[in-house]
């Protein structure tokens, strides 16, 4: 199960991802993604400290927000990252990427 | 007559093998000589541990990681942190292979899973009867680099999870009522014990370290070759 919460501060969202990120979840939160990039949001941070487990179907939600939120000039932040999930970034090399 | 019976058998075990070791060769470079040998649905050596028969949904793959765990701690050291991780992240992507595209579309599919356990090891087996993969034709996943971010991949990283984070896995591809055969076999050390490792074994970790891969590597039996047979092998 997942819980996500959107915060929009300024020009900032954050978005907190809480739970399991996976097959089954990933996409419930491609709605959300799908929203964020719509609404033209460009300053957008991960908060993933709550986030117990991802897959590659987790992880191919969040790339695509990074990508779809850098194609149009923005940038996407992780915070919090921890534990299996931080060991699937790592292992992806992720962690080069996403500004942490 | 019997001749001629064994001279049928014998391709798709020769066919079989080619395979296996294909497989094995393409992931790591590595190929050893092991003593673990299998026969259907046991584990020479140990027993199994849980073996439980699910259905192929989403849905129960917690109870798919439940029972390897169960398994694990009853007969073996619990791992470190590290390893069950690796483990919990390998196994979920070969549940999803399984529930998403061996029996997608295909309603009543299951998962037959099989566990043993020992100290500092675990194997675990998942068979279907879904639609085979060709391990080969799946793309290697390429890691991004720092500038190159419309490269990156949004999907296709489960094999590459799976090999990373495992050290040995090998894949039968099912047919003439066989099932699709998923073996991940993982080893860690134990708390306060020395971590055996062949000579061999650890020359291969070395050698595949610096190509960036950790190994792994799988010896079957004349047994398990004989479950393969030659449709099975076929490239897509």
């Amino acid at each position: 199960m997942t819980t996500t919460s959107r915060t929009d501060s300024g020009d900032e969202t954050i978005l907190r991802i809480e739970g399991t990120l996976d097959a089954a979840t990933a996409p419930d939160l491609r709605g959300v993604v799908d929203a964020i990039v719509d609404e033209g949001r460009l300053l957008i941070t991960l908060e993933l400290s709550g986030l117990r487990l991802i897959d590659s179907s987790g992880v191919g939600v969040i790339v695509s927000l990074f990508k779809r939120v850098r194609a149009n000039g923005g940038q996407v932040r992780i915070q919090g990252l921890r534990d299996q999930p931080r060991a699937i970034f790592r292992l992806l090399r992720l962690d080069r990427v996403f500004p942490t | 007559m019997a001749g001629k019976s064994g001279a049928v058998t014998a391709r798709p075990t020769a066919l079989a093998a080619k395979s296996i070791m294909r497989l094995v060769k393409r992931t790591s470079g590595v190929t050893l000589a092991s003593s673990f040998t299998r026969v259907h649905g046991t584990v020479q050596g140990r027993s199994i541990v849980v073996r439980l028969s699910i259905p192929a949904q989403l849905a129960f793959r917690d109870l798919a990681l439940q029972a390897v765990f169960t398994a694990i701690e009853a007969e073996a050291d619990p791992p470190l942190s590290q390893a069950r991780d690796e483990i919990v992240s390998a196994m979920n992507e070969a549940f999803n292979n399984i529930v998403l595209h061996a029996y997608r579309g295909i309603l009543g599919g299951r998962v037959d899973l099989a566990v043993s356990a020992r100290r500092g090891e675990v194997e675990i087996e998942l068979c279907d009867r879904g639609r085979s993969f060709d391990p080969d034709a799946v793309p290697d996943y390429v890691a991004p680099d720092d500038l190159d971010i419309a490269a990156l991949p949004e999907n296709g990283m489960g094999l590459y999870i799976m090999r990373s984070f495992m050290d040995e896995v090998a894949y039968t591809r099912g047919a003439h009522g066989k099932p699709n055969v998923l073996v991940l076999r993982k080893r860690w050390t134990p708390e306060g014990l020395p971590h055996e490792v062949p000579p061999g074994l650890a020359a291969a970790k070395k050698e595949s370290s610096q190509s960036g891969w950790r190994l792994r590597s799988v010896a079957f039996s004349s047994q398990d070759i004989d479950r393969s047979s030659a449709g099975s092998l076929k490239r897509k």
